[in-house]
This record gives structure tokens, C-alpha cells and sequence, in this order.
């Protein structure tokens, strides 16, 4: 990781705070669609079916340090930001082939039948709704060293 | 940390204002706030405790809208309670430190008429956009408990002590009977007519009412 990456902003999720109000997913949608539609939030919760803590999980883009879904891009829509790191889609640009979708290991970008383009988190210009909104603080904005540190500790029980 | 330890923390930071904290029972606490201080109580809550948004509750019961911000510090339930008098319906927004509140008081502010200053965004949220601006669907009669006929007794006998106003002419009909030209009640003298408001001030009559000291009628007529 290089020092200019390293100290980039990335969204991490505590699934030990997440309280699966969803309510990420209704900013996000509100925001960039102007309605409350779960399904068309850049940000997804899921539920894995168990009690307690850690029953939720949401799927965000973690603006990968070597996004594979820039390199399966066929039209060159996606771009990655060297200087803030996000990845960002030209909605002029997506021909709608869905290679993005289907590459990246979360399935982040999602086809968007009206617009007939892939979507997919902005990052909101550098303060995410879907962060700003989070209550128990479950989504937050972290340097990605820390992010790695947290996920380590979170995934792989590494302190 | 526990609920004493909160109920501690607000009367300690907030020791200036007039703040009723309580354990009403485990794992909740109630504190009544006034509007103004409202902002800061929430503020020393925030710094100290890193509490969870839960939601914003509000309750219209005729004369004030109660405002309830429920917030969840180590599974314990904190809950801020205000009374907006419906005169103003007027209060600061809380979307400035707890951004979560954003749509809550959107909704409160369509369905109960309450308007938040300095919210961001203020256009119809849960209600269509032609719905008419006056109508407010959860908002009840601007009225006390009193049925409407008692009104009017009660307002003369909490400013005056009669219940019933003493014409002129009453007055000179007991002059001329040779009675003294009032009745020996409350009204008759101003020593007996504060002893009995502030009885009525004790038991809380005047607040069910709805009844205004200062201009001596009720808030609603």
C-alpha cells in the first residue's frame, strides 16, 4: 500500500454496531434518487438470519486500491480518482454491458433499468450520506490503513 | 454506565436550567427539558455518552405538541421530552448534531404542524405534494379538556373567583337589601382570591385548562 492510498478515505462497517435500521440504504436512495427505494441504494444491508450482534452485513464499495471492475470496463466509464481514491461511473460513457456487475466480488455496481447505465457509490463528494445518517456509527469514514487494521480484526481475528 | 450516572451527567452539565431527570424505571430515563435548552442538553449527551439516534416520537395533547427524542446509551433508553406550545409550534432543529434526525422531524413537522428551524430541507416528505399546507393530518383542535360550554365559567373563575360574572345591577340590588355589595367568596378580597389561585396553580388545574395568568383567559378562546 503505498502512503498516498494508505491515507485515503474509505467506508468501513462495524457489523458489532449495526443495528439493521437500514436507514443507509434510505438516505442513499433519497439522495440520489429523490425517493425512498431500498433497492436502488449504493449501500446494502443484509441479514444473515441470526440473533444478537452480527447479524447484519451491508455491502458498500470499498473504492478498491486496484478496482477490478475499472479494469472490466470496456468503455473506460469507470475511473478511479488517484487523489481521493474513489471509483466513479460516467453515466455517459457506461454502455450498459454489465461487466462491472458481474467482476466485482461484492456485485457493488447494480444495472439501472431506467437510466440503462451501472451505478454505483460516489462517495457523496467526500461525506456519505449513508455515514452522516448512521446513528449507532456502524458506517464510518476511515482512513483505509485503519479500514485494513479493522477488518482484519473483525474478519480475521487478527489484533 | 447506568442511568444514575446519566441522570448525573444532565443535571450536573445543565445545573443553570430547570431539568427534571429520573429513573423511571431499569434501563430508562426521562428527562423534561425546556425547548431552548433542548440543543444543549442533547450536545452534553452526545460528547459524553455517544449515544445512538433512535427516533423522534411527538405526542399533540390539544394545547402543547410533546416532543420526545429517544436516544439509546449502552441499551439503556434516554429519552428528552419538551412541550412546544401550540401558540409558536415553533423549535430549533437537531439535524446540525444528530443528522439522523433529518426525516423524523420532516414527518413530524407535516403530520403535527411543528416547524423546525433551520432545517434542511423543508418540502413534503410522507404526505403528497398538493396536500394543502394548513392541514396537518395527526394535529388535533387547538382546545384544552374542557367541554366548550364550561369554558367561559372557568375562565371568570380562575381571573376573578366567580364563576358566574356579578352584574352591576346584582351588586345594586344587594346594596339595596341592605347585603354588602359582593358575596363573601374568593373574589370578595384579594388575599382570598390568591389563596385560591394558588390553589388552583397546586393542583394543576390551570395548565389542564389551558388558562394564561398573564393575560387571564384561556390560551385557546
Amino acid at each position: 500500500m503505498t502512503d498516498n492510498s494508505s491515507n485515503q478515505k474509505v467506508i468501513v462497517f462495524d457489523p458489532e454496531l449495526c443495528t439493521g435500521c437500514r436507514y443507509c440504504e434510505v438516505v442513499c436512495s433519497f439522495k440520489h434518487y429523490g425517493c425512498i427505494d431500498l433497492s436502488k441504494s449504493y449501500v446494502r444491508i443484509l441479514f444473515n438470519g441470526d440473533e444478537g450482534t452480527g447479524a447484519f452485513e451491508a455491502v458498500n464499495c470499498q473504492h478498491c486500491e486496484e478496482p477490478i471492475c475499472v479494469s472490466a470496463c470496456p468503455s473506460e466509464a469507470l475511473e478511479k480518482d488517484e487523489r481521493t481514491g474513489w471509483v466513479k461511473i460516467n453515466p455517459l460513457k457506461c454502455i450498459g454491458c454489465q461487466m462491472c456487475v458481474y467482476l466485482c466480488p461484492l456485485s457493488v455496481p447494480f444495472f439501472d433499468e431506467e437510466r440503462k447505465a451501472a451505478v454505483k457509490c460516489d462517495f457523496c463528494d467526500g461525506d456519505p450520506e449513508c455515514v452522516r445518517h448512521c446513528s449507532p456509527a456502524a458506517l464510518r469514514v476511515v482512513t483505509r490503513e485503519e479500514a485494513l487494521q479493522l477488518n482484519k480484526r473483525l474478519y480475521l481475528g487478527i489484533r | 454506565m447506568t442511568g444514575v450516572d446519566i441522570v448525573n451527567l444532565l443535571e450536573k452539565g445543565m445545573a443553570d436550567k430547570s431539568v427534571k431527570c429520573s429513573v423511571t424505571e431499569e434501563r430508562r430515563v426521562s428527562v423534561e427539558i425546556k425547548a431552548d435548552d433542548l440543543k444543549e442538553g442533547i450536545s452534553i449527551l452526545l460528547e459524553a455518552c455517544k449515544p445512538r439516534f433512535i427516533t423522534l416520537s411527538a405526542v399533540d395533547n390539544g394545547l402543547d405538541v410533546e416532543l420526545m427524542y429517544h436516544f439509546s446509551v449502552d441499551s439503556i433508553v434516554v429519552t428528552l421530552r419538551t412541550s412546544i406550545p401550540k401558540e409558536t409550534s415553533q423549535v430549533e432543529t437537531m439535524t446540525d448534531i444528530v443528522p439522523a434526525a433529518e426525516f423524523i422531524e420532516r414527518e413530524v413537522s407535516e403530520l403535527f404542524g411543528i416547524s423546525f428551524e433551520g432545517h434542511p430541507r423543508t418540502t413534503n416528505l410522507v404526505l403528497p405534494d398538493d396536500w394543502p399546507a394548513e392541514e396537518k393530518p395527526l394535529s388535533k383542535p387547538f382546545a384544552g379538556n374542557l367541554p366548550p360550554q364550561a369554558r367561559g365559567e372557568v375562565e371568570n373563575l380562575l381571573s376573578s373567583g366567580c364563576a358566574q360574572v356579578i352584574l352591576e345591577y346584582f351588586t345594586e340590588m344587594r346594596e339595596r337589601a341592605g347585603l354588602p355589595k359582593l358575596p363573601s367568596i374568593a373574589c370578595a378580597s384579594e388575599e382570598s382570591l390568591r389563596e385560591f389561585q394558588e390553589l388552583i396553580r397546586r393542583t394543576g388545574f390551570d395548565k389542564r385548562a389551558g388558562f394564561d395568568w398573564e393575560k387571564s383567559k384561556l390560551r385557546y378562546r
